[in-house]
């Protein structure tokens, strides 16, 4: 069966549901394969999350590399994942830093991509909704590997045991990837309410008229 | 430096936007165009940088032939020149063709910064600048809140979900903005009458030597199966507020199972 790549998002030990989202959507269209793209120690942390949601394989990529230049090494050794893996499909979820892995990810593999889908079928056909829910439209990558972008919340998670076979994949960066370095990471203070896109219920008041 | 700011014109996001239904493309013709909303804050930001540095704004815009007008309006901002990549052909192309088309016309000017709008109201991939930068290797310095240029290095603070990360990359380099940056400036009268005659240079494909078989709708790598617009949305219930407003809304809530 053919493998479908998911990037995992994770923080702290701690998979984003978005991630299992997208397994449980992998799992229709093939296999699914997560890709662990983080410090030394980061797939270790989280590879039984990984598990619970059906990934059959767990691809490695750890490298202080990767994290010190901006977006362009994800998307080279997620090309390099692919390379590998000739997977039917890649999914990402459409966070700001995703959607432009996916998109650089594209560009290498050759192939179409389709961003913010809230629906993917098992033909890696996706769903989309757009200005601001007016129009649903049916689309599909026409060539390449489709590589499809899916807006968190879209796709009820459902448990199902994988092996989660670990499988390590070294990337050398190319000199294109490392256009951009990382110079500072600066956290900002929060409130503790929670992000809008997370959340399932978004209730909204103001002046009407 | 040589400035160039990417300018895309859309349908008013106010107006009542649709799809073709003969070839499932935007229909551009159905609402008016305006610039697109974060462009402008682009625009502010590449007039900043002249600012400081001295130099020229070039827009660079890839669209129809109607895409003058929102030309016009950046030059009148206080842009001096621009590109228009105007061509039947783009008619129905992904954002990789555009990417290309872009990446091509850069190609044929000089530039020390491309700085883009983060993402356009109609398609909101948001994907364009990223594609640009992959294409011709150059350092992607995008979502940016603030931009700072010491001689041929530019450093920027990448807007992210915790805060902000410093990213540095040296020229020439692609930037996008986030509404964060900058507070856009308004034309001025004297502005508006010499955007009149400044040269917008309008070009072909064939003057890039882009293959059409690149672009446009039938080459591209994605497409739109078929779409449905949205039923008419059903009157919602309106409660009017004689001292009841807040339980009403609370009952509502608590109905929803939402408190």
């Amino acid at each position: 069966m053919a493998e479908v790549l998911v990037l995992v998002d994770s923080a702290d030990g701690t998979v984003k549901k978005a991630t299992f989202e997208l397994l449980t959507a992998a799992r229709s269209i093939g296999e699914a394969s997560a890709v662990v793209i983080g410090a030394a120690g980061t797939a270790a942390a989280i590879k039984s999350q990984l598990a619970e949601y059906g990934a059959a394989k767990v691809y490695v990529v750890e490298s202080d590399d990767v994290l010190g230049y901006s977006v362009a090494p994800k998307a080279e050794a997620l090309a390099a994942v692919a390379a590998q893996a000739s997977p039917a499909a890649v999914l990402v979820s459409s966070s700001a830093e995703n959607k432009e892995v996916a998109a650089r990810l594209a560009f290498k593999l050759g192939s179409g991509i389709l961003v913010d889908a809230v629906a993917v079928d098992g033909d890696a056909n996706a769903t989309q909704s757009i200005f601001g829910g007016a129009i649903t439209v049916q689309s599909k990558v026409s060539t390449g590997t489709p590589v499809i972008t899916v807006r968190p919340n879209s796709v009820a998670p459902v448990a199902e045991a994988g092996a989660a076979e670990e499988v390590a994949v070294s990337v050398d960066l190319s000199d294109a990837a490392k256009a951009a370095k990382v110079v500072d990471n600066v956290v900002e203070a929060k409130g503790s309410r929670p992000q809008l896109a997370d959340a399932s219920v978004v209730v909204s008041g103001g002046g009407g008229t | 430096m040589n400035i160039v700011v990417l300018v895309k014109q859309v349908p008013d996001t106010e107006g009542d936007r649709k799809l073709d239904p003969s070839d499932n493309t935007l229909d551009r013709a159905s609402v008016d165009p305006v610039i697109n909303y974060i462009d402008e804050f682009a625009i502010e930001e590449g007039l900043r940088l002249k600012e400081e540095h001295g130099g020229e704004v070039t827009i660079l815009t890839v669209g129809p032939e109607r895409a003058t007008e929102s030309i016009r309006k950046a030059l009148s901002m206080g842009a001096d020149k621009a590109v228009h990549v105007s061509d039947e052909a783009l008619h129905g192309s992904d954002a990789i063709a555009t990417a290309k088309v872009i990446a091509k016309t850069l190609g044929t000017v000089e530039w020390d910064v491309a700085i883009a709008g983060s993402e356009a109201t109609d398609s909101r991939s948001a994907i364009v600048p990223a594609l640009v930068a992959e294409i011709l290797g150059a350092p992607q310095l995008t979502k940016t809140s603030k931009v700072t240029v010491d001689g041929s290095t530019v450093t920027i603070e990448r807007v992210t979900d915790t805060g902000y990360q410093s990213v540095a990359g040296s020229t020439p380099a692609i930037i996008s903005v986030v509404e964060k940056i900058n507070d856009p400036r308004y034309p001025s009268f004297k502005g508006i009458m010499a955007a009149k005659s400044k040269p917008i240079d309008v070009k072909s494909l064939a003057d890039l030597g882009v293959d059409a078989g690149e672009v446009g709708l039938a080459n591209a790598w994605s497409q739109v199966s078929s779409f449905e617009n949205a039923p008419p949305r059903s009157a919602g219930q309106t409660v009017k507020d004689e001292g009841n407003g807040a339980s009403a809304i609370a009952d509502f809530l608590a109905s929803k199972k939402l408190i």
